[in-house]
């Protein structure tokens, strides 16, 4: 009951204003993830210094609308041009431009709207239930179980990340340097400042962030040719409406694809993507001998859909009631919070129910809302994939600026975000993913703080790490990781 | 006849990428104490990523000296003009205000790609500059003046 009442409370806490934000997040986060090239992350970052001038609850509700609207419109790109528009929707070009080539982009798109909504609401029930108990089991948790915890989190992204894995680990390591810049906590050393007063407060995340993900892709994109063709279709209202058959054979990938989805979401380290494949790989052995993938199969595409916004919705388990972010994004989101005072963790649930419960409330409103935002208006989104680059850049470019010089009024801000652009740069070409990086910039300090306390409580007993049955057992599946990661980058 | 060196240059400029950022990271946490079990001091975490680092920097750059791959292409150009137009925000927000800040950037970023007419550009910069005016200054209420002059 405990959960209901909490969503009360949650839908009590929503004001005009707050859904005002959420809708401003969503919409806006189905406007880059239809767009490729620019990415849920990248806009999180470029919006983070606006929360600095809103209320936590407002803003945190914003920033995530823009990641799980973003799920909704990378469908959009990858069905019409075979381009996904986010990284979870690659696995939506393989049925779904093929189907669009068929002439079936509109049940195509009215499907994944479906699949999307019904993947999202499934993660979020699961969230409403398991995420109290779940906190509760966490409050007994101390510095050492903590720090088990974060290491099997860091170590399960690096076995996971994308590409090549010693690159993903250089840029955890990175990142956690980065993250230890600035005054430390326990003792009051500078660390990595050379001096500088500017440094001594740490580097900005909102630099970092903004350097790596805004700047960078911007200079990439410079040149890059706005999409000419589309698959040549208009796409009406009355183009969207599925077949009977059709809706038939997606429903049951859609709940399989809600429960892979959700599963990999609550597991660190694997986001969306992941989600999307596993769910396709799902859908290839049910389907196997019945269903021909790869020509525009519905069960490929309706699947993976659900399974990414579930994921997506699922990331934030671990992030608000343990405060171990699963991935970049929601190390962003982390930081988001952290900016406004408030440590997500066990004690989120008690201390700041409005903000813990408000956010799960402003999900379902936002689910409704992409729904509206994805059905009936589709055809708005189809133009936005005309929108000339020329236009976008620059206007990006005085946003992001804007956002970093709003937080302090500072000119060496901009100086620094132009140091950590050229640093993005340079790591872009190196074909260096640096999504990794921010997880170790928020995690490194954690982990470093809770290794130490853990060891001050303990009075420098070593064992406090081994002899918990918590703290053993993730140490041991961290074990399990590393071996992982070892058999991959064999390959 | 010269010895054809093999070199892939992305694997081996990211491996020295690594090992520099690990030299860095070690030679900093050399000023600040390990401390003991009961007390781990500042410098024992970063002195261990140091070392993690330059570790995992080694793999990459035997890799990039044992095969051939394609050079990294970087674009100067847009490079060159987006953190131009960057610095010249920075040192114009404050001393001439928020609208020749913007204006600066769209035209200076817009001269990276040629072949954009001029009047759409200057549509552009007008939009913007109204835009972040409403957005920043009205909406956040955030202390920017739209036009100043310094002298």
């Amino acid at each position: 009951m405990e959960a209901l009442t909490g969503l009360a409370l949650g839908f009590d806490s929503l004001t005009a204003t707050t859904l005002m934000y959420c809708a401003i997040g969503v919409t806006l986060g189905t406007f880059i993830g239809v767009l490729p090239g620019i990415g849920p992350l990248a806009t999180i970052s470029m919006l983070l210094p606006l929360t600095f001038h809103l209320d936590p609850a407002p803003a945190i509700i914003m920033l995530a609308g823009i990641y799980y609207g973003s799920q909704y419109g990378g469908s959009t790109a990858a069905i019409l041009l075979n381009i996904p528009g986010t990284a979870g929707a690659a696995v939506s070009c393989i049925e779904g431009y093929p189907l669009s080539k068929k002439g079936r982009a509109g049940p195509a798109l009215f499907i994944t709207s479906i699949a999307s909504f019904l993947g999202g609401s499934f993660a979020i029930v699961v969230m409403v239930f398991f995420a109290p108990p779940l906190g509760r089991v966490a409050m007994s948790l101390g510095s050492a179980e903590y720090f088990a915890l974060m290491m099997f989190g860091i170590i399960a992204s690096m076995a996971l990340v994308e590409g090549a894995v010693l690159k993903g680990v250089g840029m955890i390591i990175i990142g956690m340097a980065l993250g230890l810049m600035g005054t430390d906590v326990i003792s009051g050393a500078q660390r990595f400042t050379l001096g500088i007063p500017y440094l001594f407060d740490g580097i900005s995340l909102v630099i970092v962030a903004m350097g790596l993900f805004g700047v960078s892709e911007v200079v990439n994109s410079i040149g890059s040719e706005a999409v000419k063709e589309l698959a040549g279709q208009k796409i009406t209202l009355r183009s969207l409406v599925p077949s009977r058959d059709e809706v038939q054979r997606s429903k049951m990938p859609m709940l399989r694809g809600s429960i892979v989805g959700t599963i990999v979401g609550i597991l660190p380290g694997a986001g969306s993507t992941v989600a999307a494949f596993m769910s396709y790989t799902t859908e290839q052995r049910f389907g196997r001998g019945k269903v021909r993938f790869g020509e525009g199969a519905i069960e490929g595409l309706a699947g993976p859909e659900s399974a990414n916004n579930a994921a997506s919705q699922a990331e934030f388990i671990p992030t608000l009631t343990l405060g171990i972010p699963g991935g970049a994004t929601m190390a962003l989101m982390l930081g988001a919070l952290m900016i406004h005072g408030i440590t997500p963790g066990p004690q989120l649930i008690n201390e700041h129910p409005e903000v813990f419960w408000g956010l799960i409330a402003s999900f379902w409103i936002g689910n409704v809302l992409l729904l509206v935002l994805n059905i009936p208006l589709v055809g708005v989104w189809v133009s936005i994939l005309k929108i000339p680059y020329p236009i976008l850049y620059p206007s990006i470019l005085a946003f992001i600026c804007l956002g970093v010089y709003s937080v302090n009024n500072s000119f060496a801000d901009i100086v620094l975000l132009v140091i950590c652009g050229l640093i993005g740069y340079a790591m872009m070409v190196l074909r260096f993913n640096p999504a990794p990086l921010l997880l170790g910039y928020v995690l490194g300090p954690l982990m470093e703080e809770n290794f130490r306390r853990a060891l001050l409580i303990s009075g420098g007993d070593i064992s406090i790490f081994i002899d918990r049955p918590v703290t053993a057992v993730f140490l041991a599946l961290s074990v399990g990781a590393i071996l992982l990661m070892l058999v991959r980058s064999r390959n | 006849m010269s010895v054809r060196v093999k070199i892939d240059w992305v694997e081996f400029l990211s491996g020295l990428f690594l090992l520099g950022s690990a030299v860095l990271i070690f030679a900093d946490s050399l000023s600040h104490p390990i401390g003991s079990l009961s007390n781990i001091g500042p410098g024992a975490f970063p002195r261990f990523l140091g070392l993690l680092l330059g570790a995992v920097s080694i793999p990459l750059l035997i890799k990039g000296l044992s095969r051939e791959g394609v050079p990294p292409v970087l674009k100067w150009r847009s490079l060159f003009f987006v953190c131009t137009s960057l610095l010249f925000f920075a040192f114009t927000i404050a001393p001439f205000g928020l609208i020749p800040a913007i204006f600066g950037i769209v035209l200076i970023v817009r001269l990276s790609e040629p072949g954009y007419s001029p009047l759409r550009i200057l549509a552009l910069a007008v939009c913007l500059a109204v835009l972040s005016w409403s957005v920043f200054a009205k909406g956040l209420a955030l202390s920017l003046h739209a036009f100043r002059w310094p002298f």
